[in-house]
């Protein structure tokens, strides 16, 4: 069973190929429900809203907001300080934080109930868990930065995550081989692969915003691999990446 | 038009260089490991006046091994480069090339018609994100 919702601003989809209870969709679709509750900057009645308001101390913040402040902490270590959820007015945005973070608490809730092979997927990025309907590894496009239509990759995956981190380019302006000077080294794209969404997410975010070097960031990080396309439309890829890939 | 690059993209970019014009011949160069980009442009300016057929490059000292291409020319541009010879022939080489920035496989993206379950993309609201943190960025950087 499947089904998409839009919840955070962004289409969430499930789909659950094991015999399961049926409110087990449900259950995955209130979850999302309360974080975008808890965590939206949008909603001026949530936890962070408040926060940010300073109407709650740090000591009062939930354990799901401590945990999501210190992955992000762990974040901006990690990346080099390239992964930072402070704003420039004081304010915090974990967004860069919590859809990843939501996906992987829904894929170990769907694991708790029983299920086995289903992926989970919010705006694109994607935690996959044993095989789709026909028994295969979960087969995954990566869309193309240049046109929403098209995808420019497939890999199969076997229960990792996947997060994409990019611009679409928008006009000719951008996409000109002929005056590739200005624009050329540009990333409009960076998709990894991990052991989870989570993970993943977090270090596409992180290596994006290093441009073009955050290939080779992902390239040193055990376990991660990785496709980048900058705007000439070069893709550049990890070592170990090919292996995912579908030919 | 499709471009696979399975080693340093400087030294791939002399070889494909040296095939149009005439194998002059040129000193090995020292890998230039912040030149990678750089490098893809000009191959795709040297395909301009290339010729067909398949073309090997010269033999060159990677340092830590040698390493040698094969381009492939059709209708007058590149279509295929193949790693005849590189640097993987140990786990120290392979260790000390996965820090290597031109050794990462390069290739011109093309669209796909496999069969998928899946999209993975960017969304607008991480895309949103992204851009206020590259600004910050380059205003950190001044």
């Amino acid at each position: 069973m499947r089904d998409t919702r839009i919840i955070m601003g962004m289409p969430i989809t499930v789909e659950i190929v094991d015999a399961v209870a049926a409110d087990l969709l449900e259950q995955a679709f209130d979850y999302f429900m309360n974080v975008d509750q808890k965590f939206s900057t949008y909603k001026i009645d949530s936890e962070i809203s408040a926060y940010n308001r300073g109407e709650i101390l740090s000591s009062e913040l939930s354990v799901e907001m401590h945990e999501v402040f210190e992955l992000a902490l762990l974040t901006h270590k990690e990346s080099h300080g390239y992964f930072d959820i402070r704003q420039a007015d004081g304010t915090v945005d974990p967004s860069g934080i919590v859809k990843g973070w939501a996906l992987r608490n829904v894929a170990l809730l769907l694991r708790q109930a029983g299920a086995e092979h289903f992926y989970v997927d919010a705006g694109g990025d994607i935690q996959t868990f044993g095989k789709n309907a026909e028994g295969e590894n979960w087969r995954v496009g990566i869309r193309s930065p240049f046109n929403n239509q098209d995808i420019i990759k497939a890999v199969a995956l076997k229960g990792q995550g996947i997060a994409t981190s990019g611009t679409y380019v928008r006009g000719q302006h951008i996409y000109n081989p002929h005056q590739p000077q200005e624009k050329i080294k540009d990333i409009v794209s960076l998709t990894v692969i991990g052991p989870d969404v989570l993970d993943a997410d977090r270090f596409a975010t992180a290596a994006f915003a290093m441009g073009e070097d955050g290939i080779h960031f992902i390239e040193a990080l055990p376990g991660f691999e990785g496709y980048m396309v900058n705007a000439s439309g070069i893709a550049t890829q990890t070592t170990g990446f090919g292996a995912y890939v579908i030919r | 038009m499709k471009i696979t690059v399975k080693l340093a993209a400087a030294l791939l970019s002399t070889a494909a260089v040296q095939m149009g014009q005439a194998w002059a011949a040129q000193p090995a160069l020292p890998v230039d490991q912040t030149a990678a980009v750089d490098a893809t442009v000009q191959l795709a300016k040297a395909s301009a006046v290339l010729h067909d057929g398949e073309f090997m490059g010269q033999v060159y000292d990677a340092y830590y091994g040698v390493l040698q291409v094969k381009a492939v020319v059709q209708g007058g541009a590149i279509v295929d480069v193949n790693a005849l010879k590189f640097p993987n022939h140990s786990g120290t080489s392979r260790s000390i090339n996965r820090q290597a920035l031109p050794y990462l496989l390069q290739e011109v993206v093309a669209k796909q018609s496999s069969r998928i379950d899946i999209i993975s993309g960017a969304t607008l609201t991480s895309r949103a994100y992204i851009a206020s943190l590259r600004d910050a960025l380059k205003l950190s950087a001044q």
